[in-house]
């Protein structure tokens, strides 16, 4: 027993050395950033703590991200688009980024599909794509008590700045079991809507939702959605016309009923019908 | 709680230093860490699971303790037919009600009668169809007098609740079970090192080997936009890769964990698609189900109907004939129905069922004409031949498996005797696919290099160094963690 345990111990440390040379690399060189899955996220908030001359910002989901890139120039929008996973909290958080940042913005429109504002920090992604780039010291007055809950939930939250985890995409299992009483709006997303709604009067700039394509596929599901949560939350004024302008496409405009074949057709009309 | 999860592990070194240095007085001890061990690694997945697994449990304790103690014919029959009656029910109560209702309503609204009879709300308690064929084995050996029923309740409930074995077999037989859990358990530093190895090798092959072919076979296969007779096939062929390296990769880790803990679990797979016919390919694959299937059906039919008929034909049929086909026929309906309520397990089940039927009738034919054409069994090029007819075979056959419904699959068939099965495929994520077929052939070159061990990686390196060696598992842990974080529940879980 003894030799099996000295044996298992020199192999683990061997082991754990040697696992974390190469991620601790990573993380001092800030390289796992664009190796990662998820690395758009970790490119919007470098984007969104520059100084900008750009009077309009666009934040979106990856629908958003697939017809305005935050890779690419987009001008006269600033896109921060990146991932539905990263919640209406992590959009918030490059918003106030980018105003810290000491931008002076006119227009912040937020395009996203009917059915991102349902996610409540409790779907399998959060871990990797929300934690990681946002749990940090940084943001932690930013969080409500409600984010707080939701984190405690997800098994090894507390482990996902340890250098491996934080440069590999692992992530732990994690199926939610909360009961949800929302069809459209989850309490995250209200509690930061409300909280750009603020952003917006105190730093003078307009905030306006629009909605990405969905597949016809999907009508059935968003005619469902239940809108008197619109009115509940006393957002009726920025999702006034957020369902009439949803355009419905056939399925076969779609990769996987969500995302685009080929974006850039939609890209262009949008620009011209919503974004002016 | 999953074995390639964090959670398992850190419970595994809880258990493993518990087991072995403060549990480790006596047999009674062990026992009763294990237990309570087992019964929290099953809780984890829903407590109210541990009510039925300790009924079931008590249950066929007292039920297989009356059959011991009495030999009057009346009572111990009785206690075993209740017994039987009792398993059995609670399996198909649990996962068959609903399938069972649905096909006897279509049954009677063919003849244009229809009746408004209401399904379950049932929740399927994970790895039940494992632990019930374990409690069958015991009730039916101490039945049979081939093994004594135990007096020691908490043995009992250790041995239907062990939790490597619990959730996705092997199923283990009472009467190999039963004498390791009486009989106390003394670490060996040779058995311990080789079950971390089998785990090591298990962990390779689900989340390096069946991961990553499960996501590019759900592209291949679930995209409907792309679906060609050429994407089929190698959907359908990385879902054979899958399948396999998803089982007996939990198997492996399963068989290793019983290992470090003392503890010699049988067996499940032999390198089942190095298979020379299809009768191998089943002696090879899940040989812990498919013996059970043999001991406890085909057997029993088997004799059954031999002590009926007593001429050599029946009819136009030989016996024999007919005693193998009866018996191949129940026994595969049944094995394709307990993968699954649903018609495309019985489709499968049917068609292994069928070709088993073939290589009976032609394997003595093919035996003459090789003799007479003076090749021998062992020739390279038959022996590749072989091995290439069995895998389309079985290949084909997983189609059924994948499948959703029959339609579906037929569907897919005509798709596949297409002419769009000669066009070069073409979906997202090529690149990552030619990895993962490269990933494999270097997988089946292991595998077939240890093909005479018991796993892909017992005999590798053994005889090199020892900072080689570990170069070696470090390269294979190196992959293991470079491909973890998007990992896929075990198919075998939902059976």
């Amino acid at each position: 027993m003894k030799k099996f345990i000295l044996d298992s111990f020199i192999f683990a440390i061997i082991l754990m050395i040697g696992f974390n040379v190469w991620p601790i690399y990573l993380l001092c060189k800030d390289r796992y950033k664009n190796r990662v899955a998820g690395n758009e996220i970790y490119y919007s908030i470098y984007k969104s703590k520059q100084k900008k001359k750009t009077k309009k910002l666009l934040l979106g989901d990856s629908v958003g991200n697939q017809m305005f890139s935050n890779k690419t120039n987009n001008f006269p929008i600033y896109s921060l688009t990146c991932n539905q996973a990263i919640d209406m909290v992590g959009h918030f958080l490059l918003l106030n980024n980018f105003i810290n940042a000491g931008n002076h913005i006119d227009t912040v429109y937020l395009l996203f599909s009917p059915f991102s504002f349902q996610s409540n920090l409790n779907n399998k992604y959060t871990y990797h794509y929300f934690l990681k780039p946002f749990y940090t010291n940084e943001y932690s007055t930013l969080y409500t008590e409600t984010v707080y809950e939701q984190i405690h939930k997800i098994p090894y939250y507390y482990l996902c700045r340890l250098p491996y985890i934080l440069t590999s995409n692992w992530a732990p299992d994690f199926i939610s079991k909360d009961l949800i009483n929302y069809t459209f709006l989850s309490p995250i997303s209200v509690e930061y809507l409300k909280k750009m709604k603020e952003l917006a009067i105190k730093h003078n700039f307009k905030l306006i939702i629009i909605p990405t394509p969905t597949s016809f596929n999907k009508k059935q599901f968003v005619d469902r959605l239940d809108k008197n949560e619109i009115v509940k939350n006393y957002l009726v004024s920025e999702f006034q016309y957020y369902f009439d302008n949803i355009i419905y496409l056939p399925d076969s405009d779609f990769v996987d009923g969500t995302h685009f074949k080929d974006p850039s057709t939609y890209s262009e009309y949008y620009r011209h019908r919503f974004i002016k | 709680m999953l074995f390639a999860s964090l959670t398992f592990t850190l419970f595994f070194l809880l258990v493993f230093v518990l087991y072995w240095f403060v549990f480790n007085r006596d047999l009674k001890w062990q026992n009763f860490f294990l237990l309570i061990s087992s019964y929290i690694f099953y809780g984890w997945w829903d407590w109210r699971f541990l009510i039925l697994l300790f009924l079931l449990s008590a249950s066929n304790y007292l039920l297989a303790a009356i059959i011991q103690k009495n030999d009057q014919t009346q009572i111990k029959k009785a206690a075993f037919i209740l017994g039987l009656f009792l398993n059995i029910s609670t399996l198909v109560l649990f996962k068959y009600f609903n399938f069972f209702i649905d096909g006897f309503i279509n049954l009677i609204s063919t003849f244009g009668i229809n009746i408004n009879l209401r399904t379950l709300n049932i929740i399927l308690p994970i790895g039940i169809s494992f632990y019930i064929f374990l409690m069958l084995s015991y009730i039916i050996d101490v039945y049979q007098r081939k093994l004594i029923a135990v007096r020691n309740f908490s043995e009992a409930l250790l041995t239907f609740s062990f939790f490597p074995i619990i959730l996705s077999g092997p199923i283990e037989r009472p009467i190999w079970l039963l004498p390791q859990i009486q009989t106390r358990r003394i670490f060996n530093y040779n058995y311990a090192t080789d079950g971390l190895k089998q785990i090591l090798w298990g962990l390779f092959m689900k989340i390096v080997i069946a991961d990553q072919c499960a996501v590019h076979a759900n592209i291949l296969l679930t995209n409907s936009s792309t679906i060609i007779g050429s994407n089929l096939i190698l959907g359908i062929f990385l879902f054979t890769i899958q399948i396999y390296a998803d089982f007996a990769g939990y198997s492996n880790i399963a068989i290793g964990i019983g290992k470090l803990l003392g503890f010699n679990i049988m067996q499940n797979f032999a390198y089942p698609y190095f298979a020379r016919d299809i009768r191998e390919f089943w002696k090879r694959w899940n040989i812990s189900l498919t013996t059970w299937f043999r001991d406890y059906v085909f057997l029993p039919i088997a004799y059954s109907v031999s002590r009926n008929i007593k001429s050599d034909r029946f009819y136009l049929m030989k016996t024999e004939f007919l005693i193998y086909t009866l018996g191949i026929g129940v026994t595969w309906i049944l094995t394709g129905l307990w993968h699954g309520a649903n018609y495309t397990f019985i489709i499968w089940g049917l068609l292994q069922g069928f070709f088993l039927l073939i290589n009976h009738v032609t394997s003595k034919i093919k035996r003459k004409a090789l003799k007479r054409l003076n090749i021998k069994h062992n020739n390279t090029f038959l022996t590749i031949s072989d091995t290439l007819a069995t895998f389309i075979i079985i290949m084909f056959s997983w189609l059924f498996f994948r499948a959703d419904t029959i339609e579906h699959a037929f569907r897919w068939l005509s798709v596949i005797f297409s002419s769009s099965s000669f066009m070069t495929p073409h979906f997202d994520g090529k690149r990552d696919t030619l990895v993962t077929l490269f990933i494999i052939c270097i997988f089946f070159i292991v595998e077939w290099h240890s093909r005479e061990k018991e796993y892909g990686v017992a005999s590798l390196g053994k005889k090199w160094s020892k900072p080689l060696r570990w170069v070696l598992y470090y390269s294979i842990i190196a992959t293991i963690f470079w491909y973890s974080g998007k990992e896929q529940q075990f198919i075998y879980f939902r059976f």
